[in-house]
């Protein structure tokens, strides 16, 4: 009899300890839980503040094109044609009225001309603006500067003008995206033509720039990670969860394809 | 002389660091805490009293069992109603021990232990529980466990409440007074100060986070 109560107290006492230690097994679960959790926040936080940054080093790199843009246009456009304005100026002989007043016309025109090219200019001063006008402006834009110069011969199928949807923050990288990418060529390629495709489709938008220029060794300039720049374009295309595909040999040009979900 | 036993000594020393923690609270569920605390101590003490005056003393512990069932839903109430909107859990679980304390009322009357109770008590506050450590592991935003009052209180609750569901099943087949060993032959009790001393102290715990929360915040 003794050892059956015996036996019964066992059994529960050790039914017991088994039902106690389910909550403490819990607790050390919620705690190791709580503690990944909360490493994730903060890498969640660092990631954010990373692309904070990253944003606003974009920011900086869009403003500084569009100075050196601005700088290059007014010295050799609108400095070029002032300068043509004085000179038209200082030849006016008042006596001859005929030549004079011709002269006068042409100075006009010349003036016209430079405040427009100032308009222009103005447009482009602010990166943050240009974007504000949507992203597929932004690249017109972008592209109706380098196609102004007359050296290369642009196609440009721009399909974004109607896009609804918008991400500031991604337009603003994938407009210097665009500016790095058109940089290399002025810099590298030796293109006679470029043609720019952009689109939209299935939410993802699509950047395609193809050139026919000498072309590189994209293996051996990805190992290089330096020089033109193409580090910075991976970097920035994977911030945005995006993807980016160069295909480039000798002497058969270059095309750059770059898809990024969007908004 | 009343007898004072040692849960009734846990019981009151987890009232004192009540009052200490929350003597100036201002939100329901800690001065319902602080209420409740006095109400377990008192019954203890009006108890051991009846006993002592060999009057019949279930009725309060019938009573007692009222209020805890009605305290336990209202914080498990309060604690969930932060993840998730606990309506349809918490009122069907009060309707269920509702129903089971009302029977044993009407069945037994009011001097005797309504022990179903007690044991459809103890699971369906362990699902509470288990309801809230999911909904707190599901919910985005980090808490700090260490220091998290209503994790505490839900705590205490899950190892009282489970702990104490294979002694309240048990209950009838456990031998009395067959032993020479003091624990053998109080089993039952043994067991329950060892529960009321993990739920006390874990109660009390969880009132000194409250107190650091509170003061942290003003």
């Amino acid at each position: 009899m003794q050892s059956e109560a015996t036996q019964i107290i066992f059994l529960v006492a050790v039914a017991t300890l088994i039902f106690l230690l389910m909550p403490l097994f819990l607790i050390l679960y919620v705690r190791s839980y709580m503690r990944d959790k909360k490493q994730h926040i903060v890498e969640k936080q660092h990631m954010q503040e990373r692309f904070d940054a990253e944003i606003l080093k974009t920011l900086v790199e869009v403003q500084d094109q569009t100075m050196q843009t601005i700088a290059t246009e007014l010295h050799d456009n609108v400095g070029q044609l002032l300068s043509l304005t004085t000179l038209t100026l200082n030849s006016i002989n008042i006596e001859n009225t005929e030549k004079a007043s011709k002269k006068i016309e042409n100075s006009l025109s010349l003036v016209n001309k430079s405040i427009k090219e100032l308009r222009e200019l103005a447009k482009l001063l602010h990166g943050e603006q240009l974007i504000e006008n949507g992203l597929g402006h932004a690249i017109d834009q972008e592209i109706s500067w380098l196609n102004k110069a007359g050296t290369y011969e642009i196609t440009v199928n721009n399909h974004l003008n109607e896009l609804s949807a918008t991400a500031p923050d991604k337009d603003l990288i994938i407009l210097r995206l665009l500016q790095e990418i058109i940089n290399n060529i002025i810099k590298h390629a030796q293109a006679t033509s470029i043609q720019f495709d952009t689109y939209f489709q299935n939410e993802v938008l699509f950047l395609q720039v193809k050139d026919n220029g000498i072309g590189f060794n994209v293996e051996e300039a990805n190992a290089r990670k330096s020089g033109m720049g193409l580090n910075s374009i991976h970097k920035r295309v994977e911030m945005i969860n995006g993807k980016i595909e160069i295909s480039s040999s000798a002497n058969s040009g270059t095309t750059t394809l770059i898809e990024i979900p969007y908004p | 002389m009343i007898k004072v036993d040692l849960i009734s000594y846990i019981e009151l020393s987890c009232l004192a660091i009540g009052i200490y923690c929350l003597a100036r609270e201002k939100k329901l569920f800690w001065i319902l805490a602080l209420s409740f605390q006095f109400i377990v101590a008192l019954t203890e003490l009006i108890g051991s009293y009846l006993t002592f005056k060999f009057h019949f003393n279930l009725w309060i512990y019938n009573f007692f069992v009222f209020c805890e069932l009605n305290y336990i839903s209202y914080g498990m109430y309060q604690c969930l109603k932060k993840y998730t909107n606990p309506r349809i859990l918490i009122y069907s679980g009060l309707g269920i021990i509702y129903a089971f304390y009302l029977y044993n009322f009407f069945t037994k009357g009011f001097g005797s232990m309504p022990n179903d109770t007690i044991n459809v008590m103890s699971v369906i506050f362990t699902i509470y529980a288990l309801v809230y450590y999911y909904r707190l592991l599901k919910d985005p935003e980090f808490v700090e466990i260490k220091f998290h009052p209503e994790f505490w209180w839900v705590t205490a609750a899950l190892f009282y409440y489970f702990g104490s569901t294979v002694t309240n099943l048990f209950k009838p087949y456990l031998p009395k007074n067959f032993s020479s060993f003091y624990f053998l032959n109080h089993f039952r009790y043994s067991m329950y100060v060892v529960l009321s001393l993990f739920l006390y102290s874990i109660w009390s715990y969880s009132f000194i986070c409250r107190a650091k929360q509170r003061k942290l915040s003003s």
